[in-house]
Formats: C-alpha cells, sequence, structure tokens
C-alpha cells in the first residue's frame, strides 16, 4: 500500500461570501451571510466565518440565521460570479498536475505523485491568495479521504499534513462520522451498536457488522483503518449531477423545504454551467421519517423519487427551481415528515453536443 | 364436446388468436385458448384482459361445448400435426381433451371453461364502417409513431378521432407525431376520440387483408373497442388519459420546402446512417438540390446528394435522427414527398406530395 503523500484536497474557505467580500470592501470584516432573504423564508448557502461565530451554518434557514446574528449582511447569491472564479481557481490548479477531480464548485482533489506534495499545496494556496485574493484550506495525505479530513481540520488559510504515522494516532478517537460515505443514517445505526469512533469499529465483531451493514461493512472497517486505494478520477463524466441533506430535525415546513429546493436548483445551476451542461430531468429524493424493515442493511427509511423531463435541456436555476418546486407540490405526504429532501439532474447534454428536441407534452 | 376438424383450419385460427394470450403468469386460465364448439362452428379466444381476439372456423360439432386448453402445447402440437382430419373431443369430468387422428392419440390437461373471462359488453356501444384495406394504411402511417414510455401510458396509444365521415388517426412519442386520415361509413353521425393501445392495434393490423371491399365494423364504448373483421373480433381496452393536443405545437408556416423522391431518399439515409453515430445527419435544402452529409470521427463521412423536383423558401441546414426520418419513408406510398422546415430548431413536416391525408412532424437534433 501506498504511504507516501502524493494527494491534495483543496477547500476555498467560505467560497460564496469570500468572493463578495473581496469585491465589497466594506463586507470585509463583518459576518456576510449569502442566499435567501429572511424575510421571503429564505436558506443560507454559504456564510463568512464572521458569521460562523454566531452559529450561523449552510442550509439552516435565514430567518434563524438573523436571530442568530442580527447583524448579519444578507446577498441574493450571484452564482455566473462564483462559476467564472472557480474556473479560475481550477486554471491555478492545472498549473500543477492535470489530475484534478472536482467534487464541487469550491472543493477538489489533485494528484500531485512525483512532486513534493506539501510544496505544491504551500505553493497552491500562495498563488490563489497573490492572483484571487482568495483563501482555501489544503488537506496533504496519502490517500483522498486522509486529505479530505486533513483539509477540514485547519480552516480558514489551512495546510495540514496527515502521514501514515499521524493517521494510525488519529484513527482510534475518530468519530465515524467523519469516515467517508457515513452520513446522519449510518451514524445513527452505528451508535445503535456502540460504535462512536473508528477505534469502536475496529474492536466491533466484523461478521455482526456485516449482517447490519453488508458488503459496506468491510469499506468502512477499511477506512476506519485508513486504507483507501481509491485514486483521483478526473473528468468524471457525469450522469447527474445533485445535492441533498438529511436534516438533524425531520421537517414539515413546506416553505423552507421549497426555499431549500431553490438552493440547491442555484448550485446544481452553477455546477451545470461550469461544465458547459444543460439537463432535461429533474428528480426530487425524499426521505420519510418512517422506517421501513428489510433488505441488506435491515431496513431503511421509506424513500421516494419523482423526476420530471423538459422538452429542451436547461442550466437555468429559476427553470430548475420551479420545475423543482412543481414536482414537491405534487407529492402526497399523508401525514409524514420529511428526513432527508434532494435535487438531481440526469439527461445531460454537454455544450456544442447534439440533442434530440422534444415536443413539451 | 366433440368436433371433427381439419387440421389447416385448426392451425391458422389458433394463430390468429395466438397473439392476445397473456404471457404473464398471474391467472394460469389466461394462458389457455377458450374453445366453444356450437352450431357447427368452433370458435376460439384467447385474451390478456388488455387485449382480447376471437376467429370462428367451421367444423364438424358432433356434440356441442367448451374448454380452455393450455395455448402452447396445443398450438404447438397442432401446427406439427400432417394436414387431414382431427378428433377433439373433452371429457368435462376433469376437463381433459383427446386428441385423435391417423393412429395417434394425445390426451391435454386444460381448465374449465367458466374460469375464462367474458367478452366486454358491446351493449351502448357508438359504431362505424371502414374499409379494411383504408384501415390498415391508417395503422401503418401512425401505430409506429407511439410512445413506450410508461410514465404517460396516453401516448402508448393511437388517438383515434371520428367526425362526420372522417376517421383519424395521431400517435406521438414526443418526437414525431403522425396524423392519418380516412374515409369511414358513420351512418348514425357519432362523433368521439378514443386512445387505442398501439400494441392491440399492431395484432389488429396484422389480421386486417388489404382487400378493398372487405369492412371492418368498429364499435366504441366507454372503456372497449370491437373490432369486427366478420369472422375474427378484435377487442382492446381503451386507454385513460387525457391526449394533448399535438398538432397545436408544431408550426403553421414552413418557409422551406422541397419536393423529393421518397425511394431514393430513403436509400440514401440507409447507407448513410451505416457510417454515423446515433443517426445523426445533416440535411441542407440548396436552390436546386438536397444534400445529406454526416461527419462522424474515426468512422468516416457522408456525402449524398438528391436531386429536387421543386424547391421554394430560403436554404437551410437542418439536423435529424435518421432513423425518425426512415420511419416515415417506410410507410411512404407514393412515390414523391414534400419535407417542409421551419427554421433549423423547429419541428419540419413531411407528407406525401399530392396528399394531405397522412401528415408526419419531427423535432431536429439540436446543438446545445
Amino acid at each position: 500500500m501506498r504511504t507516501d503523500l502524493w494527494v491534495i484536497h483543496l477547500d476555498m474557505d467560505a467560497f460564496f461570501a469570500s468572493v463578495e467580500q473581496r469585491d465589497n470592501p466594506r463586507l470585509r470584516g463583518k459576518p456576510v451571510i449569502v442566499g435567501g432573504s429572511p424575510s421571503s423564508r429564505g436558506v443560507v448557502s454559504t456564510c463568512s466565518y464572521e458569521a460562523r461565530r454566531f452559529g450561523v451554518r449552510s442550509a439552516m434557514p435565514s430567518r434563524e440565521a438573523l436571530r442568530l446574528c442580527p447583524q448579519a449582511v444578507f446577498i441574493r447569491p450571484n452564482h455566473a460570479k462564483y462559476a467564472a472564479v472557480g474556473r479560475q481557481v481550477r486554471a491555478i490548479m492545472r498549473r500543477f498536475t492535470d489530475v484534478i477531480q472536482p467534487l464541487s464548485i469550491d472543493e477538489a482533489f489533485l494528484d500531485v505523485s512525483g512532486q513534493d506534495a506539501v510544496k505544491v499545496a504551500r505553493e497552491l494556496k500562495e498563488a490563489i491568495r497573490s492572483e484571487l485574493q482568495l483563501t482555501g484550506s489544503a488537506g496533504v495525505s496519502y490517500c483522498k479521504f486522509m486529505a479530505k479530513l486533513a483539509s477540514d481540520m485547519q480552516k480558514p488559510d489551512g495546510l495540514t499534513v496527515i502521514t501514515w504515522e499521524r493517521a494510525q494516532e488519529l484513527l482510534p478517537t475518530l468519530p465515524v462520522r467523519k469516515l467517508w460515505g457515513v452520513g446522519p443514517a449510518s451514524e445513527q445505526a452505528l451508535n445503535a451498536l456502540g460504535i462512536y469512533t473508528c477505534g469502536d469499529l475496529l474492536a466491533y465483531d466484523p461478521d455482526t457488522l456485516r449482517k447490519h451493514f453488508g458488503k459496506r461493512a468491510d469499506e468502512l472497517r477499511m477506512l476506519a483503518q485508513g486504507i483507501d486505494p481509491r485514486p483521483v478520477v478526473p473528468h468524471r463524466e457525469a450522469k447527474s449531477i445533485g445535492e441533498e441533506n438529511t436534516f438533524p430535525v425531520d421537517q414539515t415546513d413546506r416553505e423552507y423545504l421549497n426555499q431549500l429546493l431553490e438552493r440547491y436548483a442555484d448550485n446544481l445551476s452553477a455546477e451545470l454551467k461550469r461544465q458547459g451542461m444543460a439537463a432535461r430531468t429533474v428528480t426530487v429524493k425524499i426521505k420519510w421519517n418512517v422506517f421501513v424493515e428489510g433488505g441488506p442493511r435491515g431496513g431503511d427509511f421509506l424513500q421516494i423519487t419523482r423526476s420530471q423531463t423538459l422538452p429542451m435541456p436547461t442550466n437555468d436555476a429559476r427553470t430548475i427551481g420551479r420545475v423543482a418546486r412543481e414536482i414537491f407540490a405534487r407529492v402526497e405526504w399523508e401525514g409524514r415528515k420529511v428526513r432527508l429532501l434532494g435535487l438531481s439532474v440526469h439527461n445531460l447534454v454537454k455544450k456544442g453536443e447534439l440533442f434530440q428536441a422534444h415536443l413539451p407534452i | 364436446m366433440k368436433i371433427l376438424i381439419s387440421q389447416e383450419s385448426l392451425n391458422a385460427t389458433l394463430a390468429t388468436v395466438a397473439r392476445a394470450v397473456s404471457t404473464k403468469n398471474t391467472i394460469p386460465v389466461l394462458s389457455g385458448v377458450y374453445l366453444s364448439a356450437r352450431n357447427g362452428n368452433l370458435t376460439i379466444r384467447a385474451t390478456d384482459m388488455e387485449l382480447a381476439i376471437e376467429a370462428v372456423t367451421s367444423c364438424e360439432v358432433i356434440s356441442e361445448g367448451e374448454i380452455v386448453l393450455p395455448a402452447r402445447y396445443f398450438a404447438d402440437l397442432i401446427r406439427r400435426i400432417p394436414y387431414g382430419n382431427i378428433e377433439l373431443s373433452v371429457d368435462y369430468h376433469n376437463h381433459v381433451a383427446t386428441l385423435r387422428w391417423g393412429r395417434s392419440q394425445y390426451v391435454i390437461h386444460g381448465f374449465a371453461a367458466d374460469q375464462f373471462p367474458a367478452l366486454p359488453d358491446v351493449d351502448g356501444a357508438s359504431s362505424f364502417t371502414v374499409s379494411q384495406s383504408l384501415l390498415r394504411d391508417l395503422l401503418r402511417q401512425t401505430t409506429f409513431a407511439a410512445g413506450h414510455d410508461e410514465s404517460k401510458p396516453w401516448l402508448t396509444g393511437v388517438l383515434f378521432k371520428l367526425r362526420d365521415s372522417t376517421l383519424t388517426g395521431t400517435a406521438t412519442d414526443g418526437v414525431r407525431i403522425a396524423y392519418a386520415e380516412t374515409a369511414a361509413e358513420n351512418a348514425q353521425g357519432h362523433s368521439f376520440s378514443v386512445i387505442i393501445p398501439s400494441r392491440s392495434l399492431n395484432e389488429l393490423t396484422r389480421l386486417l387483408t388489404g382487400d378493398e371491399e372487405s369492412q371492418v365494423h368498429v364499435a366504441v364504448t366507454a372503456n372497449q373497442v370491437f373490432f369486427d373483421l366478420g369472422n375474427v373480433r378484435v377487442i382492446s381496452r381503451l386507454l385513460e388519459g387525457q391526449y394533448p393536443d399535438v398538432m397545436r405545437l408544431v408550426p403553421q408556416t414552413y418557409p422551406t420546402e422541397a419536393v423529393l423522391p421518397g425511394d431514393e431518399f430513403m436509400e440514401a439515409l440507409e447507407r448513410a446512417t451505416l457510417i454515423t453515430k446515433d443517426g445523426a445527419v445533416k440535411i441542407s435544402f440548396q436552390a436546386d438540390k438536397v444534400t445529406i452529409t454526416s461527419n462522424t470521427p474515426e468512422v468516416g463521412q457522408v456525402y449524398e446528394e438528391l436531386a429536387v423536383s421543386s424547391m421554394t423558401g430560403d436554404p437551410l441546414d437542418i439536423g435529424f435522427n435518421a432513423r425518425y426520418l426512415l420511419d416515415f419513408l417506410k410507410v411512404l406510398e407514393e412515390k414523391q414527398f414534400r419535407f417542409q422546415c421551419s427554421g433549423s430548431r423547429n419541428p419540419a413536416r413531411l407528407q406525401p406530395a399530392d396528399s394531405s391525408q397522412f401528415l408526419y412532424v419531427v423535432l431536429p437534433l439540436i446543438t446545445l
């Protein structure tokens, strides 16, 4: 197994808010919230570190954010601008390596095999700072999972290195929530077995773990040992682009959920534009607060997806948002609450590519 | 029940109804064919509850009765019996049929006839009459364009409209629309629109004769349609849903128009698709010619040029999936067709040069 340092995870700091602060000096040093307006029941998209100090977080209702931080400056997102800056960041990365795997507009893995990874990370951050007046936090490690964990350890403007030896020190007490692919649902399932840390996970009987998690159990055990063989995959041709969130508390507020769909639509639109693509199909995914027993994992929350296909591909945030809300409005709740809400787009067409036109029926 | 019947007529009658036999295993009796011997006739019927086909043939009825026999064994066996008479007799105690011919004797286990669903009631139907060959043309020109997307079930059928003495058919899958009309005898002056599943219509098309003189009597109730061809009846469930007013969605004016030879155009397109990715071709309308081109990296290039009988309007380049154009050309009966465009991003219209009884609208390929 490879234990040399070869992968960098770069995560831009409070990206949308930082771009706004950079372009408007009066916002610097102030709590800035990019997102929907608090009076229209909007949702926080990104907030500056000044706002985070007050407890403001992404995906929080803007009204809640205003209550926590009454002096915050609210700004409507300008996704075209963020996409343009995102492209500039990507262009700087490309000076160091071609093997870049973007995870979103403000986050990417870089494979810098054969170079001094720590030096590259330092130079990359410096180039972004001097040319774009923005900061990012970098994680350098021997695998993707650890690199991503590292970039999150010092924010903003951090550079954290996790060697194989350091990983072995960190892992025993690392909460399982930090493992790749462990979301709130898996975390709950693990906690229910008395597994809170990677140490607990490795101490747990592998066969019993397999009964609960199927073949994912072995992947989790590998990650908990700090083993992650996945390579950096550049230019992944996405079949779909999506975003979803599991809520800390099951939701019933339709207007909040509608606002969240609008925010997803903004992000998906920005991502489609960044990749020079448009999509024909819009899909809303809902997980209800209803647990269904059975299946390899012993059960899961009841999930539905509802799609609508448009006559023409689009990457327009308003169109995607409108269609998402229309789909969502048709969903029958039957007294349930929403545990997870997601939005994705499929049937992607690239700019310059031919696509078959359809009648609007 | 006991009958004497020739292998030829039993085999032919079974082949007529066999396509309606259910392929799903949910209701065992539907995997069978229903046989009824009465008044010198054998009636055979099959249904999958969406489509039913019933055919009648004459035979010598020694004693009347009914039985349901498993369609596959029964039809496969009859097909392999030599020409000549077959005796079929039924033992009602255990629903067993015995077949005798020459020095052979076979026993087949069946089902009680009363388990088989009765045909829907034709009472209160609106009926009209149309020539078999004209109905066959209309179906050939429309059914192929119906959709396959089960999330929009109404588009998986053909919209039949009767008004005065005109019957029209419309089918669309969202990429193209096929529309055809024909004369019907509508003595009672009924008006209606119904959506008939394309699968039922494909089976019906297979059974219609090209004979100008033969008629088909059509009866429509709230949820069924009956086609009576004489010794064969085809009964289909109707599809529910609001069929979109698709003709309202296509351009009213087509500034570019060429008249082209159907066969030559079809042959050129067929050649072009051999070295074209996903059938994408560019059609260029020029002052005195129409060209078909396509360029597939690492495969090759296509250039086809066709003389036009007439060309009016502005030159135009427009992209199509050749498959959709070929679908029209394959059912075009006339030598020449009219190809009309309304810009490179809008639907185009194709129709026989000297007729407006058949129209085809197809949407282009567009560059994002």
